[in-house]
């Protein structure tokens, strides 16, 4: 295993660190091995840079895949390129992403702020609607 | 906080069923202008 | 790279393009006979009756960012981000009562240009026209776009040749029948887009378990179901008065106003908000199957496409690829319609040659159309993807021009200067705002100065407008007098 292991590239993340405000990244990766040999690629996720009770969650041989929808917290991510007679490179260095939401106490008044803006402008529509119609 | 799985089922098909609606709208109004010669 | 392969094959997807593109430059054509002066070609003979019009309202609305743009919003910000695309239908539901104010103030209106000019005077008019057409311009540009890459990913049509073939198709037809051409090919389009969306999306609610994409989603992707995605709940009401900044606005919907028959506007924009306002949901939800489904979506903007193809296999992909071309083309036709309108009745007629005449009139329309179609061609040439984020600049400019209009057409005492003032710091202040506090805050920060300095004006700098100088038919009547008098 060992051996056969460095015949295959390990494929490699085009950015190791992330941030986000909203829950959703994109992860892609490069890798310098035979795009016509009948290879593809695991993607693990963690909760821990150790990686214990990792999750796979991508099997296939795309270079890229978008996650959304994640909680507060760490998310740790290693890949890496196995082929059809099942040899498998070496995991990537891992990529972590940080997700840490927008303040609530943000969201709810900028959500305040454009209701107030929103139910003038309805009530400036309505009454002008309601005045042109009996005046003119 | 979530919303719930009706929640989300009953949005999904409100607006598949608001949509035959629209269609079926569009189509009465076309022969009711063409009748009356009111298309355009 | 993020290699995705495409699901339709290139041969499928060239069929299809010529059969579209086919039919609509021949139904365009058809209608576009009826075209014989230019109250004709602007504005269809000003007689557009309940059901052309409601359509036309609602396809128009329809752009390639609803039916692409809905599920990448649901995918990034969940069922949130479903409710808060729906919203933009408030823009048709509050112009719903505009429309009929301006049949009543301008029964011979040409653009929104004119009602700016003619309410506020020049200075806000040449502000008014430089947001307007940068927003026109930059609409038709993402949406040329988007044509060549959706081709290319539906179908591996190469991107130069799927933009191409749509901006050439859209601009021959809307050439040959104006207002008449865009109008009648609406109506069709939207009854395509419509029962696309509906086959499509009652094939996946057959195919799929929807309790077990939300298990999927409870589990995975836990923030998408959330009530309180902070994101989501700030991306509501900044998308929501992008929206209406963009209809209130843009001589898009005007155009339609002063095309409809007196009595149906308020109608058709009432009913046309109606049978838009499910679509984002519709075609949205799709993109939260994915997680269910297993497959892994590469880049958010595809989402959809893919997912209709993945669920529906080809006759899915076919659906899909005339929905879109349809919704792309709807858009389109009318953006090169009411751009070429505002620019030959604001530009051309009222700054360059006055006393052009109707044969003068519709070349310079032929001129400009062209001229539109070529420019934008030439930017969406080198597929720089960054580009039609530019749209979004034009976020809070648009939305600083709501005051102005609303205001305009009901209160006597809005001002223009309040007008001026409101539109510059509007656009200024959102325009920092998207910059520095980020893009979910711009059209929502440009709407409240506006509010605000439009209101301050008209209460403490008021004006008390004649509103009989808005019937330009009347004036122009006197203007001609008073030549023939001098002659």
């Amino acid at each position: 295993m060992a051996t056969r292991a460095q015949t295959i590239p390990t494929p490699q993340f085009e950015q190791t660190a992330y941030m986000t405000e909203s829950g959703y990244v994109q992860l892609s990766w490069t890798w310098d091995g035979d795009l016509n040999s009948n290879y593809s690629f695991e993607l693990q996720q963690a909760t821990s840079q150790s990686f214990e009770n990792p999750e796979l969650i991508y099997e296939g041989p795309d270079f890229a895949t978008f996650l959304s929808g994640l909680d507060n917290g760490h998310y740790y991510f290693r890949i890496r390129a196995v082929n059809g007679n099942q040899s498998k490179s070496s995991w990537s260095s891992p990529a972590v992403v940080e997700v840490e939401h927008h303040s609530l106490s943000l969201a709810l008044s900028l959500f305040g702020l454009g209701a107030l803006v929103f139910a003038i402008t309805v009530g400036i529509v309505i009454q002008g609607n309601k005045n042109s119609s009996q005046n003119i | 906080m979530n919303f719930s799985n009706s929640f989300f089922e009953m949005i999904v098909i409100a607006s598949l069923i608001l949509m035959s609606i629209g269609v079926i709208s569009l189509l009465v109004m076309l022969v009711k202008d063409i009748k009356t010669k009111e298309l355009w | 790279m993020d290699h995705q392969s495409e699901i339709l094959n290139p041969t499928t997807g060239w069929i299809l393009l010529a059969i579209l593109s086919a039919l609509w430059i021949f139904l365009g054509m058809y209608w576009g006979r009826k075209a014989k002066n230019m109250d004709g070609f602007m504005l269809a003979g000003r007689n557009v009756g309940l059901a052309f019009g409601t359509a036309t309202a609602m396809a128009t609305w329809v752009t390639s960012n609803t039916t692409m743009l809905a599920p990448q919003f649901a995918l990034q910000l969940g069922i949130w981000g479903m409710i808060a695309y729906s919203t933009a239908a408030f823009g048709l539901f509050l112009f719903a009562p505009l429309a009929k104010r301006i049949k009543q103030l301008m029964p011979k209106g040409y653009t929104s240009g004119d009602f700016i000019r003619l309410r506020y005077g020049k200075k806000a008019w040449y502000l008014f026209l430089a947001i307007s057409i940068f927003y026109g311009f930059t609409w038709l540009i993402s949406m040329g776009m988007a044509g060549g890459i959706l081709m290319n990913a539906l179908a591996g049509i190469p991107y130069k040749m799927g933009m191409t073939i749509i901006l050439l198709v859209c601009m021959i037809y809307t050439i040959f029948g104006g207002l008449y051409a865009v109008i009648g090919t609406d109506f069709i389009q939207s009854l395509i887009i419509m029962v696309g969306i509906v086959v499509v999306g009652v094939a996946v609610i057959w195919s799929i378990d929807l309790d077990h994409v939300y298990q999927n989603l409870t589990e995975n992707k836990p923030m998408l179901i959330s009530v309180l995605l902070p994101a989501s709940i700030m991306a509501i009401f900044n998308n929501l008065l992008f929206g209406i900044g963009e209809v209130f606005h843009s001589n898009v919907w005007w155009s339609r106003a002063f095309a409809m028959r007196k009595g149906i506007g308020q109608k058709a924009f009432t009913m046309a908000g109606f049978f838009w306002i499910p679509i984002p949901i519709a075609a949205g939800f799709i993109a939260l199957t994915s997680g269910s489904m297993g497959i892994n979506i590469t880049s958010p903007d595809m989402v959809g496409p893919l997912m209709a193809g993945h669920i529906l296999g080809k006759v899915g992909s076919i659906i899909v690829f005339i929905v879109f071309f349809c919704s792309l083309a709807s858009s389109i036709d009318s953006l090169l319609a009411a751009t070429s309108d505002l620019i030959i009745e604001d530009i051309y007629k009222k700054m360059i040659n006055r006393n052009a005449r109707e044969g003068k009139l519709r070349m310079a329309s032929i001129i400009v159309i062209s001229g539109l179609t070529i420019l934008a061609w030439i930017i969406c040439l080198p597929r720089i993807g960054t580009l039609a984020t530019v749209l979004f600049f034009a976020g809070p400019m648009v939305a600083s021009t709501i005051y102005p209009i609303v205001m305009g057409l009901f209160w006597k005492s809005a001002s223009a200067t309040g007008a001026f003032w409101a539109m510059l710091l509007g656009s200024a202040i959102g325009l920092l705002a998207y910059f520095q506090l980020g893009w979910y805050t711009g059209s929502l920060v440009g709407a409240a100065v506006s509010i605000v300095v439009t209101t301050a004006f008209a209460k403490w700098n008021a004006e008390n407008f004649d509103w009989k100088k808005m019937d330009e038919s009347t004036l122009v009547n006197q203007d001609s007098l008073q030549e023939n008098l001098i002659r």
